[in-house]
């Protein structure tokens, strides 16, 4: 492979060395994208910028008001394993469940799932129908995007040279609210998905849909959101028909590609029947919360 | 450039001169002479290179050399107890869990983390966590047969409840 490893034990270390490396150094979180990709011959790097050992980049914290927040290298084992999360956020937990097996699971991490932009990211349309944010910062400061708008394309990404992320920051989800996620492929470990569903409802006192967002995944280049869908149920009774219209109105949305993994008027099709199945689990959580 | 890194295997604790850029499995096999973690598709595929990072199951095909330094690393080699098989390598054999043997050496080390974190597992149990790893001879239902029965053994050596299930 051929790299130096620079290993800062702080972040401002880490950030100094990534603004001096600029292109020739990668940042590394879980090393299961990035290392690979090295080894296949598809990017060299002079230095390789490990993480790993720099404090508060890891870790899961829940408040009552604020929500969950965690480090950008919090790997997905940890979010399933968390209470919090498993409590709150079905969907994100949900999605960790499905990713890779278990040892994949050990080292893999959020942050590095969204750096790495695949369009079939697990883990980018339960943070985007939860309403994520993540924290940016480099040696020049700190912002704040959210996770919907920070995949700007396959593999790319807001981050500018000398960026990285930190911090996710999940909001508290709101009373009488559910989510929820599925994804589609082949086999039920270790693949990729075909398609792929987040939702998170919100009723009101009648049992209306108040608020809801819904994410799609592997279907477009970037992460999409549902506003056809959203707009639809907004208000309204969440009936079996208004379920499918949804539906309907989600896979039209989409501009999935045709590969090995499957046709786009195939993806579209599941994509259609994961939505109608999403909102109404989402829903029935978020009933079940009311009636708590 | 190469580093010394103090690496913690299976209780012993030694240096091993190696570059950075190396991964953790291929020093265990070429640095270490530890070759019971198989090298299968060193990309993260097959989990054949599975081995316990401060007890959790890692796929060291993928973790940096200096990323185990300072950790516990625990090995198929450090798996048994003195001259006598665990529990887990001797149901793999009874049972016909073992037919090529290049996935067993993974496999066990992921059962043994599952065991210590569900000493009771149910087939499903066992078939998610150890999803990750590949076999390609046995079609995985007495590799399954195999974590169950150690499970047990396991459980009545420690004195724990009988079974709870009868499935």
């Amino acid at each position: 492979m051929a790299f130096a490893v620079l290993e800062p034990a702080t972040l401002t270390e880490a950030l100094s060395h990534l603004a001096h490396e600029g292109d020739a150094g990668a940042a590394l979180a879980g090393g299961t994208d990035l290392l690979l990709r090295i080894r296949r011959g598809g990017r060299k790097y002079r230095s390789v910028i490990n993480l790993k050992f720099v404090p508060g980049l890891t870790g899961l914290a829940w408040d009552d008001q604020r929500g969950l927040t965690m480090g950008a290298l919090t790997t997905f084992r940890a979010i399933e394993h968390d209470p919090h999360a498993r409590r709150h956020y079905h969907a994100l937990v949900e999605a960790a469940r499905v990713i890779a097996g278990v040892q994949l699971r050990n080292l893999a991490t959020v942050g590095g799932n969204i750096g790495n932009a695949s369009p079939s990211a697990d883990s980018v349309p339960p943070l985007v129908a939860l309403g994520a944010t993540i924290e940016i910062a480099s040696t020049s400061g700190m912002r704040v995007v959210p996770v919907e708008s920070c995949i700007t394309g396959p593999g790319k990404t807001v981050l500018a040279p000398g960026e990285i992320f930190t911090t996710i920051h999940i909001p508290a989800p709101s009373t009488r609210s559910g989510n929820a996620f599925s994804r589609f492929s082949p086999r039920a470990a270790m693949d990729i998905g075909i398609a792929s569903v987040a939702a998170s409802v919100t009723l009101d006192t009648d049992g209306r849909c108040a608020d809801c967002r819904i994410a799609l995944g592997a279907v477009s280049p970037i992460p999409l959101r549902a506003t056809a869908s959203e707009a639809a149920l907004r208000g309204e009774r969440l009936t079996p028909a208004l379920a499918d219209l949804a539906g309907e109105l989600a896979a039209a949305a989409t501009r999935p590609i045709s590969d090995i993994r499957g046709s786009a008027s195939y993806r579209r099709a599941i994509v259609r029947t994961l939505t109608t199945r999403v909102i109404q689990q989402a829903a029935a959580r978020a009933a079940a919360a009311g009636a708590r | 450039m190469t580093r010394q890194y103090l690496l913690t295997v299976n209780g012993k604790t030694s240096f091993v001169t190696t570059t950075p850029d190396r991964s953790l499995l291929d020093t265990l096999r070429d640095g270490l002479g530890l070759t019971g973690s198989k090298k299968g598709c060193d990309e993260g595929e097959c989990a054949s290179c599975t081995v316990l990072l401060d007890g959790v199951p890692v796929n060291s095909c993928l973790v940096l050399v200096g990323d185990a330094a300072g950790k516990s690393i625990v090995t198929i080699e450090g798996i048994a107890e003195a001259d006598s098989p665990h529990p887990l390598q001797k149901a793999f054999v009874d049972l016909g869990g073992v037919q090529c043997g290049y996935c067993t050496p993974g496999m066990i080390v992921s059962a043994c983390a599952l065991l210590r974190e569900q000493p009771d597992p149910t087939d499903e149990d066992i078939k998610f966590y150890l999803a990750g790893n590949i076999c390609r001879c046995t079609g995985y239902n007495k590799i399954t047969a195999a974590v169950r029965s150690a499970a047990e053994t396991m459980r009545a050596a420690a004195g724990s409840a009988p079974t709870r299930r009868t499935a």
